[in-house]
C-alpha cells in the first residue's frame, strides 16, 4: 500500500473519529448543567436587592445558644449629624464598635449591664457575635469609640434573647419531673444514645429536612 | 387495655414553584414526582384502611403553599400532560424490557402503578385532591391541620412582628378556603419556635403546635413528663407537643433507619439516568438534560456499594411488614415502660416529612398501611391518636414556656441564618415593614390601588419561604432560590415604588398577578393588624 493511501485512510479514520466523538457529544448532555435561572421577562426589568433602605438601625437575632447575628445600616445624614456634634474629622479619628450588653435577668439597659465591646470595620454590614451564654438576654449598640475612650451610640439593636442548651433547673412543685421517665433521654450522656438538639434528623440527609424532593446527589 | 398513644403526623410541604413563563421549568417537577410518588399513595392507603374499617387516626398538615398549587388550573393541566407521558414510557419500557422477564415485570408494575394514580387523580377525584383531603377530615379519622402561609421560618421572620401575624392570618384563611373547617393546630414550618409566638397562634384561635425534642426538655419550668405528655404556653391555652427521639431515629437515622434496607427500591438508579440518551430524550428536561423520570429498577442491595441488584418487589413489601411490625413492636415496649411510671397515658409524637414517604422512601406509604393494619389488629397496649383528641381526653396541662428550637440541623436556627443566606433578612424584614406601612396609609385602598397592594403582600410573603433560605444552605439549586427571593422581594419594590408615587402600571401589575397568582382572596390589610 502507498504511504498515499495509507495517509488517505489515516485521514478518513481521524474524520469519521471526529465525527462520531462530536456526535457523541451533541448526543450525551448528560453532563450538560440545568439552566435553573428564569429571568422574569415580559414587562419586567431586571431586579437588583438595594444596597440600602435609608434606615439608622441595627437589628439582632440569635442563631443558637452561643451566637448573635446583627445587621444595620447608618445614614450619611447621620453620620453627618455625628460629624456636626463631635467636630469635624470626628468619624473619620473614630473606630466603629458594637457594644453588647448582657441584661439576662433584667431586661433593660443600666449601669449593671455586662458590657462586651467587639471591634468592627467600617465596610462591614453584619457580624456573627458569640456571647456564649444560653438563656441569655442582649441589646446591641452600633456606635463609634472616640480617641479619648468615649463611646457614642449611633443605634440600639432590639432585645434578643439566646436559647437553652440544657434543661431547666426550674421546678413547679405542682408538677415535679419524673426521674424514670428522664432516665431515657440520658441526657448529657455522650455517644449515639444521649440526647443533644439537633441529632435525631428529620430525614435521610445530615439531620436537614424538607430536602428530598430539591437534591439529587450527581 | 390502651396503656397510651401514638401520634403520627406528616407534613406535607413544596414551595410554590409554578412557572407560566416557561413550559418546562425543572422545580414544577417536584410537585408532579410529589404527587405520583408521595400525596396519591398516601391517599390511596389511607381510603384502603378506610374501607377496611382499620381504626386509626392520622395528623396531616398541608401547607398553604401546597394547597394552593393543588387547585391550580395550570399546574393541574401540566401535571395531567406529565401524568401521560410517564404513562408513554411505560409502554416503551414494556417493549423495551420484552427479552428480559424481570425487568418487564418491574416495567408492568410501574405501568399498573402509574395507572392507578391516573385514575385516583383524574377519574375519582377529578383533578382536584383537595376533596380526597376534606373526604379523609371528614371520615373522622384524619385531622388536618396547616403551617404559616408560604412556610416562612417565624424565628427569623419574627422580628417583624407584622410578618408572624401575615403568615398565620393567612393560613388560617386558607386552610378555611380549601378545607371548609376551623384550623385546630398548626406545624410550626422546621418545627422553628421563638418565645411569643404563641400569642400570635392563640390570637387566631389555634390551639396546638409541635417543636422538637429539646423545645420541650429544655422548657421552663422543667416538664413533668419530658416530652410524652403537652406542655401549655403560660397565659395562653396554646398546647406544645415534642417529638420523641426514638421513633424519629428509627425512620430516619442514615444507620439504624428502615429506608436504607438492601431491599428497598434504589432512590439513585433511575432510567433517566442509566439509559442511552435517543432512547429517554423524549422523556427527561425538554432543554436537553436528564433527570428522574420515576421508573428504578434496582434495589439498595449494600450501603456502601455501587453494584446493584435488581429490584425485587416482593421482598421489598415483606420487609416493609418487618419494619412496620418492629417499629410497633418499639412503641408497645416504649409505652409500656413509660405507663409504668406515668400518672396518665403517654403521647408518643412521631412527626415526618410526607415527602419523604414515597418519594425517597418508596416503601413508605406501604409501611404506613402495614403500621396502622398491625396496630388494629395485633395489639392493645396502645392506640393512635390525633392531638386534638389527646386535648380533649386530657384537659389538664402542665403551664411551661417551651426552648427556641427548630427541627434542623444543630437544633436551632443555624440552618437557615449563616453566610450562604444570612443576606436575605435585612430585605425581608424591610419589605415587611414597608408594607405594614403601606397598609396602615391605605386602609380602604380600591380598584388598582387594591390589587397592587395585595400583590405586594403576595411578593412578600413568596419571598419569606424557608425553602430559598434552606436551599441555598443546601448548596444545590442555590441560583434558584437567590433568584426567587431576589424576584419576589424586586416585584415588591417596583410595586412599593409605584404605589408611593401613585403611577402604577396597570399592564406590569397585570404580569406580575399572573406570575404569582397564589392566595386570590388575599386582603392586604393582614398588615395592618
Amino acid at each position: 500500500m502507498s504511504p498515499l493511501v495509507l495517509l488517505a485512510l489515516a485521514v478518513i479514520a481521524l474524520v469519521m473519529l471526529f465525527g462520531y466523538v462530536a456526535y457523541r457529544v451533541r448526543t450525551q448532555p448528560a453532563a450538560r448543567k440545568p439552566q435553573l435561572h428564569h429571568p422574569p421577562g415580559g414587562l419586567e426589568p431586571p431586579y437588583h436587592l438595594p444596597e440600602s433602605y435609608g434606615e439608622n438601625h441595627i437589628v439582632a437575632m440569635a442563631k443558637n445558644p452561643e451566637w448573635l447575628y446583627a445587621y444595620w445600616e447608618v445614614t450619611p445624614t447621620r453620620q453627618e449629624e455625628y460629624s456636626r456634634a463631635n467636630g469635624p474629622g470626628s468619624w473619620e479619628v473614630s473606630r466603629p464598635l458594637l457594644r453588647v450588653y448582657d441584661v439576662t435577668g433584667r431586661e433593660v439597659v443600666d449601669n449593671h449591664a455586662l458590657i462586651t465591646d467587639i471591634p468592627i470595620n467600617d465596610f462591614a454590614k453584619s457580624w456573627y457575635i458569640h456571647v456564649g451564654k444560653p438563656r441569655g438576654v442582649f441589646y446591641i449598640d452600633l456606635g463609634r469609640m472616640k480617641p479619648d475612650g468615649t463611646f457614642i451610640t449611633l443605634c440600639r439593636s432590639n432585645k434578643v434573647q439566646t436559647p437553652a442548651r440544657e434543661v431547666s433547673s426550674v421546678i413547679d412543685p405542682e408538677w415535679p419531673p419524673i426521674d424514670a421517665v428522664w432516665g431515657t433521654f440520658r441526657l448529657g450522656t455522650a455517644g449515639p444514645h444521649g440526647f443533644k438538639p439537633g441529632d435525631s434528623p428529620s430525614s435521610p440527609g445530615p439531620g436537614v429536612s424538607s430536602a428530598s424532593l430539591f437534591n439529587r446527589k450527581e | 387495655m390502651t396503656k397510651g398513644y401514638l401520634c403520627l403526623v406528616l407534613h406535607a410541604h413544596l414551595p410554590y414553584v409554578r412557572h407560566p413563563e416557561t413550559k418546562a421549568a425543572l422545580e414544577e417537577r417536584w410537585l408532579y414526582e410529589a404527587l405520583t410518588e408521595t400525596y396519591i399513595p398516601l391517599i390511596r392507603v389511607l381510603n384502603g384502611l378506610l374501607r377496611d374499617n382499620i381504626d386509626f387516626d392520622l395528623t396531616i398538615s398541608l401547607s398553604p403553599t401546597l394547597m394552593e398549587m393543588l387547585k391550580d388550573p395550570l399546574l393541574i393541566e401540566r401535571y395531567l400532560a406529565h401524568l401521560h407521558k410517564s404513562l408513554v414510557l411505560a409502554d416503551r419500557e414494556l417493549d423495551r424490557t420484552a427479552g428480559d422477564p424481570h425487568f418487564h415485570y418491574l416495567a408492568r408494575v410501574y405501568q399498573e402503578h402509574l395507572k392507578g394514580i391516573y385514575h385516583t387523580f383524574h377519574v375519582t377525584y377529578r383533578d382536584n385532591l383537595l376533596q380526597a383531603f376534606r373526604r379523609l377530615m371528614a371520615s373522622g379519622r384524619v385531622e388536618l391541620i396547616t403551617c404559616s402561609a408560604t412556610h416562612g421560618y417565624l424565628p427569623l421572620i419574627g422580628i417583624r412582628s407584622e410578618a408572624v401575624e401575615a403568615q398565620v392570618a393567612l393560613a388560617v384563611e386558607t386552610f378555611h378556603t380549601h378545607i371548609g373547617r376551623p384550623l385546630q393546630g398548626m406545624w410550626l414550618p422546621e418545627c422553628g419556635y421563638y418565645h411569643g409566638l404563641e400569642r400570635v397562634l392563640a390570637k387566631y384561635g389555634i390551639n396546638y403546635f409541635f417543636t422538637d425534642t429539646h423545645g420541650l426538655l429544655f422548657g421552663e419550668p422543667r416538664p413533668r413528663y419530658g416530652i410524652y405528655a403537652p406542655i401549655r404556653c403560660p397565659g395562653t391555652q396554646v398546647a406544645v407537643f415534642g417529638r420523641d427521639v426514638e421513633s424519629s431515629l428509627q425512620v430516619w437515622s442514615a444507620d439504624e433507619g428502615y429506608p436504607g434496607d438492601p431491599d428497598y427500591r434504589e432512590f439513585y438508579r433511575d432510567i433517566g439516568y442509566d439509559l442511552e440518551w435517543d432512547y429517554i430524550k423524549d422523556f427527561v428536561h425538554p432543554d436537553g438534560f436528564r433527570v428522574d423520570t420515576g421508573f428504578k429498577y434496582y434495589r439498595i442491595t449494600g450501603r456502601r456499594t455501587n453494584h446493584k441488584e435488581p429490584y425485587q418487589p416482593d421482598w421489598a413489601r415483606s420487609k416493609a411488614a418487618i419494619h412496620a411490625g418492629n417499629f410497633m413492636f418499639n412503641r408497645e415496649k416504649q409505652i409500656e415502660f413509660l405507663a409504668a411510671h406515668m400518672d396518665r397515658p403517654p403521647i408518643v409524637v412521631a412527626p415526618y416529612d410526607a415527602e419523604l414517604f414515597g418519594h425517597w422512601w418508596f416503601e413508605g406509604p406501604m409501611w404506613l398501611d402495614f403500621l396502622f393494619r398491625k396496630i388494629h389488629f395485633d395489639q392493645d397496649t396502645f392506640k393512635t391518636i390525633t392531638p386534638s383528641q389527646y386535648l380533649k381526653k386530657y384537659p389538664r396541662i402542665q403551664p411551661s414556656t417551651p426552648c427556641p428550637s427548630s427541627w434542623g440541623a444543630e437544633g436551632y436556627n443555624d440552618v437557615w441564618l449563616e453566610g450562604s443566606n444570612d443576606w436575605i433578612y435585612r430585605h425581608l424584614h424591610q419589605a415587611s415593614k414597608d408594607l405594614a406601612m403601606l397598609a396602615r396609609n391605605n386602609p380602604n385602598a380600591g380598584g388598582v390601588l387594591r390589587e397592587a397592594l395585595n400583590q405586594a403582600a403576595r411578593e412578600v410573603l413568596l419571598a419569606e419561604s424557608s425553602d430559598w433560605a434552606f436551599i441555598m444552605k443546601t448548596g444545590t439549586m442555590v441560583e434558584y432560590a437567590c433568584r426567587r427571593t431576589v424576584n419576589h422581594l424586586g416585584r415588591f419594590r417596583h410595586l412599593y415604588t409605584s404605589i408611593a408615587k401613585g403611577n402604577i402600571h396597570p399592564a406590569y401589575l397585570k404580569d406580575v398577578q399572573e406570575k404569582d397568582n397564589i392566595f386570590p382572596d388575599l386582603d392586604y390589610r393582614i398588615y395592618a393588624k
